[in-house]
């Protein structure tokens, strides 16, 4: 079944050194993704899972370092916390490709978007520009974007945000990446046409059998197209589970209050809870439980004392002490 | 339970003019709100859901005179809002207050909490410091910043992003307005935080159900489901369906409304692996130059040639109305 692995990480830290302190943002993560296999991170702004995602791909900011732990690739297990910026190169975009929040920000507002999509691949693959040009134009009709010779010609900004960020996607997967990390893909779009951009991305997932790591805060999202989910809070992953079983019954506190958090068009008004307080400050996390003062069952052992992620079942861990 | 009309919007339209007309009127417009009308009573309450662009914000603000209308009437319980000169436009301002999408920059970062919510008693009302003192605290009370003398002396940069909104609440409230627009009141919130705002925003509604109108606006049809009993569904300006929300949700009928319900993410795998899906296809056409007809014709499965000809006008079908003509003989 190890086989099967693609990407280990395992006890990861990612600090911040900010002029209030540390801030611990990835916090001491463990979690492994299999072939094929689509996993969500799910958690609010600043639970970190942002900063787990760039630090895969080795994109952290200046005041940013990975103080500890590793992330595996398989099949050969080399890991990229110590792979040279040169080598970490050729990992990025060939074997990990990813898709970026904003595609305003993280396309050149000066270049053609054909152009764009053609340069990652004549970077990795050495072809001819002619070549790449005709790729790029073939990835923008397999994104199903109409007239798709004349928009590679065009500029961003002549684009929609849909058409943008399906840009974006092409550029990620125009080297067939084995592991795709997609961070709040659809978060700057309509609801439309958030829909259909997921509908495309679950598509080629399976087309390619790429595996797939969705970093997000919408749990709506995530049912739709993630087999597993792990839960961050302030650093720290509080359940991680096979999706039917997570949504059917959540176990940790924290996953419990975040599906009444958020109203849907199927829950009555009544049903919307919320869970009291605010996350906290990462630079000072509560002592213990890091949810402790938010948790309606809090008890002396959580002030205390960190809970473990334990594995309860074949298909979920948990990382709370009503579980023990 | 409705006794009488407390808001009647007729007719209101807000266009944008764009380009630049070196004589005279530029002759392109952006028609942001394209005949909008509809009436809310006593006690009711109005969803708005639109996507980006919309018109959803432009309608409100437009209601609330913080844009000029282009043209249209609105009246609040009786009083013609676009006739009123800016003086008595000023003196009803209490009566009809907004709250916006994002807390922070709604509130003065260089004030406390107190003056911040005190302002609004010392230009509206005549009542003594020692008063409105106590009135900020009885406020703070009732929107869940307990204790309130821990607040009164923040900055706003000092609270997080729900006791923020909760100020803004609390100020809107202040003085009892008879219309309380809500505008994407959650979006800007952390996740587990935007539970509870809903649930403050319905406890103050039930509160004050004798002598209000809510209208709440938001891109998210379930947030309108739990605030409201009836919605507006926008597209580019226009109305394309009104009626109970619970209803719509069940079966729209505005194929653009099928679109955007179907759309919406669920969080449950059963539910959203198993449910059907509407084809999405085509591209938001632009305000500037929108296409003929019903502005949804070119994402529409079902467009017909009338479709592209003429703007269906608004019609009862069943418990709601609707524009298209999908519905008409």
């Amino acid at each position: 079944m190890n086989d099967s692995r693609i990407l280990e990480i395992s006890d990861l830290k990612t600090y911040y050194y900010t002029s209030r302190g540390i801030v611990r943002a990835v916090d001491g993560i463990t979690l492994d993704l299999k072939k094929g296999e689509s996993l969500a991170i799910v958690g609010e702004s600043g639970s970190g899972k942002s900063t787990l995602a760039f630090s895969i791909m080795r994109l952290l900011p200046d005041n940013a370092r990975i103080v500890d732990g590793s992330i595996w690739l398989y099949p050969e297990k080399i890991d990229l916390v110590r792979l040279s910026n040169d080598e970490m190169r050729k990992v990025r975009g060939r074997r990990i490709g990813m898709v970026f929040q904003d595609p305003m920000t993280f396309l050149n507002p000066v270049m053609k978007v054909g152009d764009q999509i053609a340069e990652a691949i004549m970077y990795h693959h050495g072809c001819t520009q002619k070549v790449a040009r005709k790729r790029a134009v073939e990835l923008l009709e397999r994104l199903r974007i109409p007239d798709a010779s004349n928009v590679a010609l065009r500029y961003p900004h002549q684009l929609s945000g849909g058409m943008k960020q399906r840009v974006i996607i092409a550029i990620a997967i125009s080297c067939n990446p084995e592991i795709l990390i997609a961070d709040e893909p659809t978060t700057a779009l309509d609801v439309t046409v958030q829909a259909e951009v997921l509908e495309l991305l679950r598509g080629f997932i399976h087309e390619l059998g790429m595996s797939l790591i969705l970093v997000t805060h919408d749990l709506g999202i995530v049912a739709e197209i993630c087999d597993k989910v792990a839960i961050m809070y302030a650093g720290k992953i509080v359940e991680i589970a096979e999706t039917y079983s997570l949504y059917k019954s959540p176990k940790h506190p924290y996953t419990i209050g975040l599906l009444k958090a958020v109203p849907t068009v199927h829950k009555s008004s009544s049903e919307v809870g919320g869970i009291k307080g605010n996350p906290p400050d990462l630079v000072n996390p509560p002592a213990g439980c890091r949810f402790n003062p938010r948790c309606p069952y809090v008890f002396e052992k959580c002030l205390g004392e960190e809970p473990p992620l334990i594995r309860v079942n074949n298909d979920r861990a948990v990382a709370c002490w009503l579980m023990m | 339970m409705g006794t009488h009309p407390l808001l009647k919007v007729e007719n209101v339209k807000k266009y944008f003019p764009v380009g630049r007309a070196v004589f005279g009127r530029s002759k392109q417009y952006v028609k942001a709100v394209d005949d909008v009308s509809f009436t809310i009573d006593v006690g009711g309450s109005l969803g708005i859901v639109g996507e980006s662009g919309s018109g959803k914000t432009t309608l409100a603000k437009v209601i609330l005179r913080l844009l000029e209308p282009t043209s249209g009437k609105v009246y609040l319980d009786g009083v013609d809002l676009f006739s009123l000169n800016n003086k008595e436009l000023r003196k009803l301002r209490p009566k009809m207050q907004m709250i916006f999408q994002d807390p922070m920059a709604s509130l003065n970062p260089r004030r406390k909490i107190m003056h911040i919510i005190g302002q609004v008693f010392k230009t509206h009302t005549s009542i003594g410091d020692v008063e409105i003192r106590e009135r900020v605290v009885d406020l703070l009370e009732k929107v869940g910043l307990t204790p309130p003398e821990l607040f009164l002396d923040r900055y706003p940069h000092e609270l997080s992003g729900g006791q923020r909104q909760r100020v803004c609440i609390a100020r809107a409230i202040a003085l009892n307005p008879k219309l309380l627009i809500a505008d994407e009141p959650v979006s800007a919130l952390d996740v587990s935080v935007r539970g509870q705002i809903v649930k403050l925003l319905l406890e103050i509604y039930e509160k004050h159900i004798d002598e209000i109108a809510y209208i709440v606006i938001s891109h998210d049809i379930a947030l309108i489901k739990s605030l409201c009993k009836d919605t507006l569904v926008m597209y580019l300006g226009r109305v394309v369906e009104k009626g109970e929300v619970r209803r719509i949700i069940e079966e729209p009928l505005h194929p653009y409304s099928q679109m955007l319900i179907s759309s919406i993410p669920v969080p449950d795998p059963e539910i959203a692996r198993n449910r059907k899906r509407i084809p999405i296809g085509g591209e938001i056409p632009s305000l500037i130059n929108p296409p003929k007809g019903c502005y949804f014709h070119p994402r529409c499965p079902y467009v017909m040639d009338r479709c592209r000809e003429k703007t269906p006008s608004l019609i009862n079908v069943d418990d709601r109305l609707v524009s298209c003509y999908l519905y008409s003989e």
